[in-house]
């Protein structure tokens, strides 16, 4: 990571050249987004769900700002504010840079030091082996498995969760992560 | 195919059912949320939620009222939501203490299966709920539902902490269980 990495909010200029990554073929499936279906979609199509994010209902949603847009971060805590969740997708032209660790890091710290939060969840689907290592890295636990959470290439898809608790957040950051 | 077991029927919201969704959505245990909502719901709030909802053909939810068939007392709801077309739903479940352990929950929560797997297709149906309520967790376990995710201690509820837990329900499983049925339904990923 050489970069700063700051979440900021989603403004109305951001919606075009965040909608125009989030389009991107390799984020089929991946981009977080409520409701998103998993087929290539176009820019005016993801623009509309993009603008929601402006101002969202029930969380909120950052820009990934290193010098730039690199990624989106969202989270959530409609069902209850102990345990919100997190999410975070990655210009695919920009990853393996450590954009993702240190935005996943910027949520999760915001979350459990300004929100009551006793845990943080968040959630990969089981065929993106890629993603499954990074949620991994983040140091939460395994929560179980949502059984047939999609369909993808003529096969059903698990979604596996995590959730990283307070006192292991805790633990990390008096280690110095 | 009437929406009827053995011990229930059910049926849509009727205006006299209202003073019972207060009472049940008043009534602390038998609110089915991570966390309390105050109970001040009044009829008139009530009213405005059933009544305001409009007639579609493109509905992702459905909510019944539960009525036991010996003396047509209502005992409760069922319900379903954020249906995924011939994929998922989400089910729920609310029964006035008065009926717990009678059968009506198991048998309601059951008919409601039947329709969500025979009528709307669904591949998996699934369930939000809190380990505190201990009842709950047994009775959705002897519909067939098993543990998918749960995080610990991530409830307060009651003066006290529990596991925050999903159940699920695969289509086939719900099949296993009731072999009088045969699942005519062709599997897309299959």
């Amino acid at each position: 990571m050489s970069a700063d990495h700051r979440l900021r909010p989603v403004e109305s200029e951001d919606v075009a050249p965040l909608a125009r990554m989030l389009a991107h073929p390799s984020l089929v499936g991946r981009r977080g987004l409520h409701d998103d279906r998993p087929v290539l979609r176009s820019v005016a199509s993801i623009s509309k769900t993009v603008e929601s994010l402006v101002d969202p209902e029930h969380g909120d949603a950052w820009i990934v700002d290193a010098d730039a847009i690199v990624g989106l971060a969202t989270a959530g805590w409609w069902w209850d504010a102990l345990i919100p969740w997190a999410n975070v997708v990655i210009d695919p032209d920009r990853q393996r840079h450590g954009h993702g660790t240190a935005a996943a890091r910027l949520v999760i710290d915001h979350l459990f030091e300004n929100t009551p939060a006793l845990a943080v969840e968040y959630a990969v689907p089981s065929w993106d082996a890629d993603a499954l290592s990074f949620a991994d890295s983040l140091g939460g636990d395994r929560t179980g498995i949502r059984r047939r959470d999609g369909a993808r290439r003529g096969r059903y898809f698990d979604g596996i969760h995590f959730a990283l608790t307070r006192s292991t957040w805790e633990a990390r950051h008096a280690a110095g992560r | 195919m009437p929406l009827e077991g053995e011990l229930v029927r059910l049926r849509e919201v009727r205006e006299d059912d209202l003073a019972m969704f207060v009472r049940l959505r008043n009534d602390l245990t038998t609110q089915g949320w991570s966390r309390a909502l105050p109970p001040d719901y009044t009829l008139e709030m009530m009213r405005r939620r059933y009544w305001d909802r409009d007639f579609s053909y493109r509905r992702d939810h459905g909510i019944f009222v539960v009525e036991v068939k010996d003396g047509g007392e209502a005992a409760g709801t069922v319900s379903y939501s954020d249906v995924i077309d011939r994929m998922e739903a989400t089910w729920g479940l609310a029964i006035d203490q008065r009926f717990w352990g009678s059968g009506v929950a198991h048998d309601a929560g059951d008919v409601l299966l039947r329709f969500l797997f025979e009528e709307l297709g669904m591949r998996v149906v699934r369930l939000y709920t809190q380990t505190e309520n201990e009842r709950a967790v047994a009775a959705f376990r002897k519909l067939g539902f098993r543990e998918a995710v749960r995080v610990p201690l991530a409830i307060f509820k009651g003066g006290r902490h529990a596991d925050n837990l999903s159940m699920d329900l695969l289509r086939e499983e719900w099949y296993a269980i009731h072999p009088d049925l045969e699942d005519r339904m062709i599997d897309p990923f299959r």
